[in-house]
């Protein structure tokens, strides 16, 4: 059974698969979404707001847009394309092909 | 089959072992500090969290709470039926602090009142779970007397000790634990915990370090103290059944530290004339570790070369560590193994080392 999650952040849809490719915990249904913490030009400071989703298990950090592991170079969680189609959202299980973005909708209203 | 060596259960608050306390420590227990007696704790946080988010309702779990809602029929649930557990080793959270407090006495009955509450509350009730005693470390003799009265019982497997502590435990103040442990033929399972904590010794000889993340890097620390001291003191000469779990101290650096120890023990065998043997024979026979945290290399085939040296087919029981942040799942944990170490490491180590029974086909 295959899981997917969708997000809403800033206005764009993304939907990721609610498995982490790490050690395949539930990130999305049991994970939590969260503001990253760092340093910019020598101070502390928060990240864009609730953009990453925290893996349950080992805590491991994931971009809701792009998928990627935020602390892995070479993981990124498999996302799926989302559009809206009127009051609809439309999750294509698809890979979304490289020239695509994974959201390519806002979200209504 | 699979045996799980590490999976922590405890009380939610210590008001929880009030029935299975004597009465003047129930009233010490309700009546100190501003609302009831507390334990020292770590002075870092896990920046993340300390458990598996998906074992426990955080919107219901009060601040600083230890261990929410780890019940025994969570521990079936999540782990138990979930990964097919024959056998789980009952490992304490908060009652490990028992040995790291100054007060040695109080420390003595907190203890009875715990392996009480473990042996009713989820031994009694559930086969395919074997706790370890809890016992007074700062206090030997006391904790030679807690082994004699519920060691004995099939559902206890073992002594529990925390990494931190005041000395370390092959250290001839301890005499009276080894001595008793051997006349009823438990092993002991350290595990860390509590490093640089109430009475016990900073995590490492550098000081205090500042962040969670340094400590937990560290905290094997503790684990290699106890290893080497017991190996030095001659502790598995006197005694040729004792048995030694290390738990969540690491893998890789015991090969290096058995190496260096061994070097050392062919200069230095005159100071430690206990140490009658090389220091790696007796572990051979006589000391076991559980995987997790299994080491994650970055390139994953440095892993099986850099644990080679511990004789893994023989030494390592797979542990969950269940429920805490750094879970190993049992499939894909065993799955970094060869294929032929994988009932070695999954069950058949852990059942020779605990002696537990073969479960029977359902």
């Amino acid at each position: 059974m295959r899981r997917v999650a969708v997000f809403c952040v800033d206005g764009r849809f993304h939907a990721l698969a609610d498995r982490c490719p790490h050690r395949g915990a539930p990130l999305c249904s049991r994970g939590e979404v969260v503001t990253g913490i760092e340093v910019r030009n020598g101070r502390l400071t928060t990240g864009p707001p609730n953009a990453l989703v925290r893996c349950p298990w080992h805590k491991w950090d994931f971009e809701i847009a792009t998928g990627r592991c935020a602390v892995h170079g070479r993981l990124r969680v498999r996302r799926y394309t989302v559009r809206t189609d009127g009051d609809e959202l439309v999750v294509s299980l698809d890979l979304p092909r490289p020239w695509q973005t994974a959201s390519t909708s806002h979200a209504p209203g | 089959m699979l045996v799980d060596s590490d999976v922590h259960v405890g009380y939610e608050t210590l008001l929880d072992l009030c029935d299975y306390l004597d009465a003047p420590t129930r009233e010490l227990v309700r009546h100190s500090g501003t609302n009831g007696l507390g334990m020292p704790t770590y002075p870092w946080y896990h920046p993340t969290g300390w458990l598996r988010g998906d074992t426990y309702d955080r919107a219901a779990t009060e601040v600083g709470a230890q261990l929410p809602g780890q019940d025994l029929e969570r521990v079936r649930g999540k782990l138990l039926d979930a990964h097919d557990v024959s056998h789980a080793i009952l490992t304490p959270d908060q009652a490990a602090a028992f040995s790291i407090l100054p007060n040695a006495e109080l420390a003595a009955r907190l203890c009875q009142g715990y392996n009480n509450w473990l042996l009713e509350r989820f031994l009694e009730e559930e086969p395919r779970v074997r706790g370890l005693l809890v016992v007074p470390a700062q206090h030997p003799e006391a904790a030679a007397g807690e082994i004699r009265r519920l060691g004995p019982r099939d559902e206890f497997v073992g002594v529990f000790l925390p990494g931190g502590a005041r000395a370390p435990y092959g250290n001839p103040v301890y005499e009276p634990l080894w001595r008793t442990c051997a006349e009823l033929g438990l092993p002991v399972a350290v595990h860390t915990h509590f490093e640089g904590v109430g009475i016990a010794g900073p995590v490492t000889a550098a000081g205090y370090p500042d962040h969670y993340v340094e400590y937990h890097t560290l905290c094997g620390a503790g684990m290699w103290g106890h290893f080497v001291s017991i190996l030095c003191h001659g502790v598995f000469e006197r005694y040729s059944d004792a048995r030694l779990m290390m738990m969540e101290g690491g893998l890789v650096p015991f090969v290096g530290l058995l190496w260096r120890l061994e070097t050392n023990w062919r200069a230095c065998r005159s100071e430690i004339p206990h140490c009658v043997r090389p220091p790696s024979e007796y572990v051979w026979e006589h000391v076991r570790f559980t995987t997790q945290p299994l080491e994650e290399p970055g390139d994953e085939r440095l892993l099986l070369p850099a644990i080679e040296g511990l004789r893994p087919w023989e030494t390592l029981c797979y542990a969950s560590d269940y429920p805490h942040w750094d879970f190993d799942e049992p499939a894909q944990t065993l799955r970094r193994f060869p294929v032929e170490w994988r009932d070695a490491v999954a069950h058949a180590n852990a059942r020779s080392f605990y002696r537990l029974p073969t479960p029977v086909p359902a």
